[in-house]
């Protein structure tokens, strides 16, 4: 009960401090304005226009042929610039070598196993890139699959030919959002909100450095109430709000916008919640380690915009090698917007699993680090 | 719950008792072996200057700060072990203000009274006595970042008494605020401890002190220099009485007519008011004032200094409490 008095009336200042608030929503509502129109002529031209793509078809199937032509149609040559490979061999080197973005292969049976009634696939290899790209090629081959699979199953119910396949798929079956492609706004929705998801820690780093050095943390202490309920309630405060402010955000850039959130908003907030957990699992942890709450909010509007720029959150970087590689695999924006671009743009599944585990794991350390500090710091009380 | 019907009847409890208290930070002994008790209805003053040990005291009575060696007992119970027994009965009004800027008075006294476990179907009828108490239950509505030094000072007071503790601890309440409301802080403890709660008071200011405390421990150094009541500690400086009388004109060679007097130490004049210091309880006062008269002169006016507790601590340190 306590815990939820704590909450509650930590909520309640946190929601009536206007600066927070105004630079936790209005800030990055106006960024993803101002970035998302200066610099959505660069996302135009070079992320989006053209992929080069290798392909490989041991198929000879009259459904392997079909896609082909649709590869070749004027509305895919928009998007994708094909190199014919003789072997997977050929079209993996090109991929490492970076020549080619991605490898489209269809196997030797996929006809066959389409007219036989299973269900087939084509296989996709990439290359460590653009957020981009991928989620096109894979809507682009999705989109064709599935229509084989549901063309073919409408033939073996009466319907006459396959000859239609690959027409009209896209309008069918956006490839991005916006119709066809990514635009600006959205990718900086997407950054601006991790952003300020990771500046949400400091809720958390502020909230505990309050109860260390404020004359109010110290009244609570003295209180009836169990550390680890004012600890607990403080948090949860933090949570709720940084999670709140999130969810304004979608929305807002949602519908004033019009950013594509993804296909299913649910699965976005799920998220976003995860990510706000991350987020002050890590305000957390600082808060406890470092003992100074001045340092603490000094660490934190430091870190978090260069972890926003390693994970590409001002300008697209794609996959940095080197140095700037490992730490951008150790920044949480980059997890956090992986997770979210593979969603919302349909793009590898288990790589947005893999950045959900990935961000779920780094919340349960940044717990365990926190309960260790924390039973340091409760011993130096009575 | 205050109960001043049982203050009247009951023996006195003990309510705190410290024995060969230390705390050290590093090489600075902040608390050198203190004992004290502090006996139910008292209001318990500890007086001495900024760095004497107060406010350490205080944190280790509310657990704030652990102590190094010795043994601390509230209410006769254990902190460690009747922890939140022991939090339940105390109120702390902390010498910094602890209100939340961003809550309004009523929602501050509100949480502290939750926090404190008083139960939801009486906590509107006890804010609004604790509001009402220290005179800003028609402020309830504002943010304490619109109120005044005194009004903050009061509400800060209100969070503390919300929960009618057993003892009151009021850490340097008075600290930065004007003399009026500085009188209503003094009152308000005054009803307080009528109302049956025990007080422990710390301040440097002399007067404060003075005005309120039934016993008083005077502190310097992490020390304890002195204990008792006011007069107890007066009458440990009070080794000679002072007497100035104003009169009209002075006149007759007066001041040595009255230095013959036996018990009269010294006799001076200056501007027409005669200062007559004598031996301490001699009873000369009377005689004086008829030698005066007789001689035809006009008293004006008759002022005996009394002996203060700041001349007490002076007396015990060599250093004024402002120092």
């Amino acid at each position: 009960m306590r815990i939820l008095q704590v909450m509650y009336y930590t909520l309640l200042e946190y929601i009536r401090d206007k600066q927070s608030m105004a630079m936790m929503v209005l800030l990055p509502i106006g960024l993803i304005f101002l970035l998302g129109n200066a610099l959505s002529g660069g996302f135009e031209s070079s992320e989006v226009r053209v992929i080069d793509v290798a392909f490989l078809n041991e198929d000879k199937g009259e459904i392997s042929k079909h896609f082909e032509t649709f590869l070749e149609s004027e509305e895919i040559s928009k998007l994708l610039n094909i190199t014919l490979v003789a072997t997977y061999e050929e079209g993996k080197s090109l991929i490492e070598e970076r020549r080619v973005s991605a490898l489209i292969h269809i196997d030797e049976d996929y006809s066959k196993q389409i007219v036989m009634g299973d269900e087939a696939k084509l296989n996709l290899l990439f290359t460590q890139g653009s957020v981009f790209t991928q989620p096109i090629v894979t809507n682009i081959v999705r989109a064709f699959n599935n229509e084989a699979n549901k063309i073919n199953a409408l033939m073996m119910i009466g319907a006459s030919e396959v000859a239609h396949l690959g027409r009209n798929f896209i309008e069918e079956e956006p490839v991005v959002e916006g119709g066809e492609k990514p635009t600006a706004m959205g990718y900086y929705a997407v950054t601006m909100l991790v952003m300020i998801l990771m500046y949400g820690s400091m809720y958390t780093s502020d909230g505990i450095g309050s109860l260390k050095e404020e004359s109010t943390g110290k009244r609570l202490k003295v209180s009836p109430a169990k550390s680890y309920q004012i600890f607990a309630g403080v948090t949860l405060a933090s949570l709720v709000t940084v999670f709140a402010q999130g969810v304004a955000l979608v929305f807002f850039t949602k519908y004033v916008y019009g950013v594509n959130w993804g296909p299913n908003i649910g699965i976005t907030l799920m998220m976003v919640f995860i990510m706000v957990l991350l987020s002050s699992s890590i305000g957390m942890a600082v808060g406890t380690l470092i003992p100074k709450r001045r340092t603490t909010e000094i660490v934190i509007t430091t870190v978090v915009p260069v972890l926003t720029a390693i994970a590409g959150g001002y300008v697209p970087v794609g996959n940095l090698e080197g140095i700037l590689g490992k730490l951008q695999l150790i920044s949480p924006n980059y997890h956090m917007q992986n997770a979210l671009f593979n969603h919302i743009f349909e793009g590898d599944p288990v790589k947005m699993l893999n950045a959900i585990m990935t961000m779920i794991g780094t919340t349960i350390l940044m717990f365990t680090i926190t309960l260790i500090a924390r039973r340091r710091y409760i011993n130096d009380s009575i | 719950m205050w109960a001043p019907e049982q203050k009247k009847k009951g023996a006195k409890k003990m309510i705190l008792s410290m024995k060969d208290v230390v705390k050290k930070y590093d090489q600075l002994v902040a608390v050198d072996n203190v004992s004290l008790e502090v006996k139910e209805g008292e209001i318990f003053g500890l007086l001495g200057p900024n760095g004497a040990g107060k406010t350490t005291i205080i944190n280790m009575i509310i657990g704030l700060t652990k102590i190094n060696s010795g043994e601390v007992k509230i209410f006769g119970l254990d902190m460690k072990k009747n922890e939140k027994e022991i939090k339940k009965n105390i109120g702390i009004v902390p010498q910094e203000i602890a209100v939340f800027e961003d809550l309004t008075a009523e929602e501050n006294v509100t949480y502290f009274g939750k926090l404190y476990g008083v139960k939801r179907k009486i906590i509107k009828k006890e804010v609004e006595e604790a509001l009402n108490f220290v005179g800003l239950w028609d402020k309830r509505k504002i943010f304490p970042k619109k109120f005044s030094g005194g009004m903050k000072r009061r509400l800060n007071i209100a969070c503390g008494i919300v929960h009618k503790p057993k003892l009151i601890i009021m850490d340097e309440p008075t600290v930065g605020i004007d003399a009026q409301s500085r009188n209503l802080i003094l009152e308000s403890v005054k009803e307080l401890n009528k109302k049956g709660a025990t007080v422990i008071y710390t301040s440097h200011y002399m007067e404060e002190v003075e005005a309120i405390c039934s016993d008083i421990v005077i502190m310097d150094h992490g020390r304890i220099m002195a204990r008792g009541s006011r007069e107890e500690l007066k009458a440990l400086i009070k080794a000679e009485d002072r007497v100035v009388i104003a009169v009209e004109e002075v006149k007759n060679s007066i001041t040595k007519k009255i230095e013959k007097l036996s018990s009269v130490i010294d006799c001076t004049e200056k501007n027409n008011e005669i200062t007559v210091v004598s031996e301490k309880n001699s009873g000369k006062l009377g005689k004086i004032i008829d030698l005066i008269s007789n001689e035809g002169i006009k008293i004006m006016s008759v002022e005996v200094d009394k002996p203060t507790l700041e001349k007490v601590f002076l007396t015990l340190t060599g250093r004024s409490l402002r120092d």
